[in-house]
């Protein structure tokens, strides 16, 4: 594999070969240089099935008991935006009716280090208690999971405007494609952000087109407050150190994750954990987000976070897994209750995998209680004529 | 050193010698000695280094030290690649007082990694162990539940009892940590890394640059050479190993697929491909046939440890340029010449593409390189240093029933002109009457002249019998058994013959010399043979 570059360098040159030989076969009469016209040389070896007899079959056993993305999803599409010089692998269940007076659209967007797959558990939630009636999309931001780089000369970068960007740009084509089915005025899009993910829903939020801000019902964070998460930043090193790349096979990759507590929930792990990694052709499973990587970046992921969430003009919802500390603004915000808290002690900080159940039951009462195509108004007036 | 001492004999073997299937992650992808020849690493596929030290200084015997894993299997987000944790090269650096340091890569990072002993310390005395305090003997009965009464942790932790706790000595174990990362400076795969002799500096070529570093800045590196062609459609050559000069701080070389190599001078310009010295063989295009091309590219060049040579190894043969003649080199060596018909075969088992070695002895007079059929070969005193006063190989039947077997004789018997092909006694013949003249050998003629020198006689002047002594050993199983069986030559002109079925996988690409004495570590898939002729 390292040889790729030499090798087919050399070829190149057998190939040229090829074609002259071929050429010259043709010409047999007429070049005597070639010895006698009969000679004819035999075709080239194929040296393309030579290498590739070589790499050995990939086990598939080792996936065979974990569950695909298709059953919590119902589409797995490539959207593909130019302009943001990416490729964005994304997961999507549409509505199967639009029968209610209200359909809400749950948007999710994953933290650092993750991937689309870790709200598929609580899609699926939804989908069940909702019967149907609602929508959930959820996709692999850059630099994470399935999604890939049109042109990787051009510069990558991963601060924060630049995720807003892309998730801007994907809410403006969901708007427009997927969902231009369903009549406007029952659309109630909820954004969800999960730890860096709450942070770009709350800085997209303002970015958005006057009509996308009308029909969003709400912008939801998930276990992210400013300040603990700066402070864990620093401290990440350890934590990345400790924590290995590389895995035999996806079964010992989610056993690690199960064990050391960073998953609660072994079917949401099951779906999840692969996700972030890539199979090799020699079998091992290596993770495909370096989070290293995104170092130079850190500090704009999350400044000005907390003053910005409280002052979101709609409706918030803050669901954190209890070990944190509110810091000062977000303190002062709930105190004046400009949005909803809800903690859930035994969560660890993947809330929409270990809890899907009282997250997915958590939203659609927030989503009820503040949508306001819900609320019928009694009127007495103009009824009786 | 005299050829008495080229008689080389198995020594260790290290690996799972079972012969079943061999997993990747085992099979040996580089392996060198240290400076003084006391350490050895070697690299797998599954980026693990292990070293071993020199057991026994009169017997060539090593054991093992310690094992670490350098570099571990990445994905490269942006281009979609996987990155192999596959150990490409291990270059080891002077020693700093009591740690040694080496250099470890695989395609896309550069580890420098720290190896010294570490003493742990563990608690041996504390208050609550056995033995302190006289009311101890009393609490004895007690001690072995967790709990003992209030009364008796009283009388225990008396003031007068109260020491401090000790630590001394437990262990001494041989850690490893990478002291430098050098990352992210590659966008193609790394072949080399050089560790120049003014230890300060390094380098480390990939397909189409070379890049310079400080061991101490793993931020930054310069580029010193770049054949990066504007338009990728345009690449004619890639860079296939590059190397500094043991003694000039400023000199390096690199060599390309298209069998040239450059030797620069940095002082000249900041990118070094300016003007370089190429060493470059002419052939004439008549006698290139379809694999000139890639027969040609040379995988690997080494400077001697004196600095006048280079060695160059291209798939058929190996070449000895001196460093100041470029036009030709000193010698070429074909080293096996069964391959040259069967050319078609390894272009369809892809082993035409194999990278071979090739490594000069400590005292740089001696090469060696390896072949196919886990055979390698080692050229003894192939190299001159002063003008030729002529391999005089005389060599005749009567010597050898007479004198006893002793080195010398092993010697004699078993040389093979490794230029051409034909029975043993015929050389012999040859051998006997023949005298040497020119150092110059062109390999491809050589077939020819065999037979015009059979017709005719001593006196032929013939540029083109250079006699060279080779050696060919087998790095396998046969190694165990041939330990006491049949004398070196016997044991060359066996390993010679390879008849019809050539083992492709059985190669042996990666080896070290010990820099001062006729020792060497050979890896042969997932083994490492030691053979000394000590």
């Amino acid at each position: 594999m390292s040889d790729n570059l030499r090798r087919n360098l050399l070829l190149k040159h057998m190939k040229k070969a090829d074609a002259v030989i071929e050429s010259a076969a043709e010409n047999n009469s007429s070049d005597t240089s070639l010895g006698e016209s009969q000679d004819t040389l035999g075709s080239m070896p194929d040296f393309n099935s030579a290498i590739h007899s070589q790499h050995s079959v990939v086990q598939s056993s080792d996936t065979a008991n974990l569950e695909t993305w298709d059953e919590y999803f119902d589409k797995k599409e490539n959207i593909r935006f130019e302009e943001r010089n990416f490729n964005f692998n994304t997961y999507y269940t549409l509505p199967k009716s639009a029968a209610s007076s209200s359909i809400p659209i749950f948007i999710f967007h994953h933290g650092a280090g993750s991937s689309g797959l870790s709200f598929a558990n609580l899609a699926r939630t939804l989908s069940e208690k909702l019967d149907g009636k609602c929508g959930c999309i959820a996709f692999d931001a850059r630099g994470h999971g399935n999604t890939t780089v049109i042109d990787s000369d051009l510069d990558v970068s991963y601060n924060r405007k630049n995720f807003v960007s892309d998730f801007k740009s994907l809410l403006e084509y969901v708007y427009s494609t997927l969902l231009v089915d369903i009549p406007k005025e029952k659309l109630s899009i909820i954004l969800l952000g999960h730890s860096l993910g709450g942070s770009i829903c709350t800085f997209t939020f303002p970015t958005l087109s006057a009509e996308l801000r009308k029909h969003t019902t709400g912008v939801t964070m998930l276990d992210i407050i400013e300040e603990a998460a700066k402070e864990a930043l620093n401290k990440v090193d350890h934590f990345l150190s400790v924590t290995p790349n590389v895995f035999k096979s996806y079964h010992e990759a989610i056993d690690w994750y199960v064990r050391h507590g960073l998953s609660k929930n072994r079917t949401s792990a099951n779906i999840a954990v692969p996700s972030l990694f890539r199979k090799f052709t020699s079998g091992k499973v290596v993770r495909i987000t370096n989070l290293q990587s995104f170092r130079p970046f850190w500090d704009t992921w999350f400044s000005d976070l907390s003053h910005y969430f409280v002052t979101l003009p709609t409706s918030k919802l803050l669901i954190l897994a209890g070990n944190d500390n509110l810091d000062k603004e977000l303190i002062i915000g709930q105190m004046q209750g400009k949005y909803q808290l809800v903690v859930f002690n035994e969560s660890g900080h993947f809330i929409q995998e270990d809890e899907a159940n009282k997250t997915a039951i958590t939203l659609i009462d927030f989503w009820k209680r503040n949508d306001n195509k819900n609320v019928v108004i009694k009127t007495n007036w103009g009824s009786a004529k | 050193m005299s050829r008495d001492n080229f008689n080389f004999k198995f020594s260790q073997c290290f690996g799972d010698k079972a012969d079943i299937v061999v997993t990747e992650a085992d099979i040996i992808t580089a392996s060198e000695f240290d400076h003084t020849g006391n350490f050895l690493a070697t690299g797998d596929k599954g980026g693990r280094v292990v070293l071993f030290e020199r057991s026994n200084s009169k017997h060539c015997e090593y054991k093992f030290l310690t094992e670490f894993q350098s570099h571990d299997a990445e994905f490269d987000y942006l281009k979609s690649l996987e990155i192999e944790e596959k150990i490409n090269q291990i270059k080891w650096l002077k020693p700093v007082q009591r740690s040694h340091f080496l250099l470890s890569t695989n395609d896309k990072t550069i580890k420098l990694w720290k190896i010294y002993e570490k003493n742990i310390k563990l608690v041996s005395e504390n208050n609550l162990s056995e033995g302190f305090g006289i009311k101890q003997k009393n609490l004895l009965n007690n001690n072995s539940t967790a709990n003992t009464g209030p009364e008796s942790m009283k009388s225990v932790l008396k003031l007068q009892n109260l020491r401090l706790p000790v630590l001394s000595q437990h262990d001494k174990i041989i850690a490893a940590t990478p002291k430098r990362i050098y990352a992210n400076a590659h966008t193609y795969h790394i072949n080399s890394i050089s560790p120049n002799s003014d230890q300060e500096t390094f380098l480390s070529a990939d397909d189409l640059r070379i890049n310079l570093w400080n061991y101490d800045l793993p931020e930054e590196s310069f580029n010193i050479v770049d054949i990066k062609p504007v338009n990728m459609e345009e690449l004619t050559e890639v860079i296939t190993s590059a190397e500094f000069h043991p003694q000039e701080c400023n000199l390096l070389m690199y060599s390309s697929s298209k069998g040239t190599i450059k030797l620069c001078d940095m002082r000249l310009n900041a990118l070094c491909d300016d003007k370089p010295m190429v060493f470059e063989e002419y052939t004439n295009p008549i006698n290139h046939n379809f694999f000139t091309e890639i027969t040609s590219s040379i995988s690997d060049i080494k400077f001697s440890p004196n600095g006048r040579y280079i060695a160059s190894r291209d798939y058929l043969t190996v070449k000895i340029w001196d460093i100041n003649m470029n036009n030709k080199p000193l010698k070429t060596i074909n080293i096996h010449e069964q391959l040259k018909e069967r050319l078609s075969d390894t272009y369809e088992n892809d082993a035409i593409f194999d990278k071979f070695e090739v490594e000069f002895s400590g005292d740089s007079s001696s090469i060696m390189t390896g072949s196919y059929n886990n055979n390698f070969m080692i050229y003894p005193d192939v190299v001159k240093t002063s003008d030729d006063t002529g391999i005089v190989k005389t060599f005749d039947d009567n010597q050898q029933q007479q004198q006893q077997q002793n080195n010398n004789n092993n010697i004699s018997h078993g040389i093979h002109n490794a230029n051409g092909s034909g029975s043993s006694s015929n050389r012999n013949k040859i051998s006997h009457s023949h005298k040497q003249h020119k150092r110059n050998s062109n390999s491809n003629s050589n077939n020819n002249n065999d037979e015009e020198d059979e017709d005719e006689d001593l006196d032929v002047d013939n540029d083109n019998n250079e006699k060279i002594d080779e050696i060919v050993l087998q790095a396998d199983k046969t190694a165990f058994r041939n330990k006491q069986f049949g004398s070196l030559s016997q044991r060359t002109a066996r390993n010679k013959e390879w008849g019809d079925d050539i083992d492709f996988k059985k190669s042996i690409l990666h080896f070290s010399w010990h820099p001062r004495e006729n020792s060497i570590a050979i890896a042969a898939t997932n083994n490492l043979f030691i053979f000394s002729a000590l």
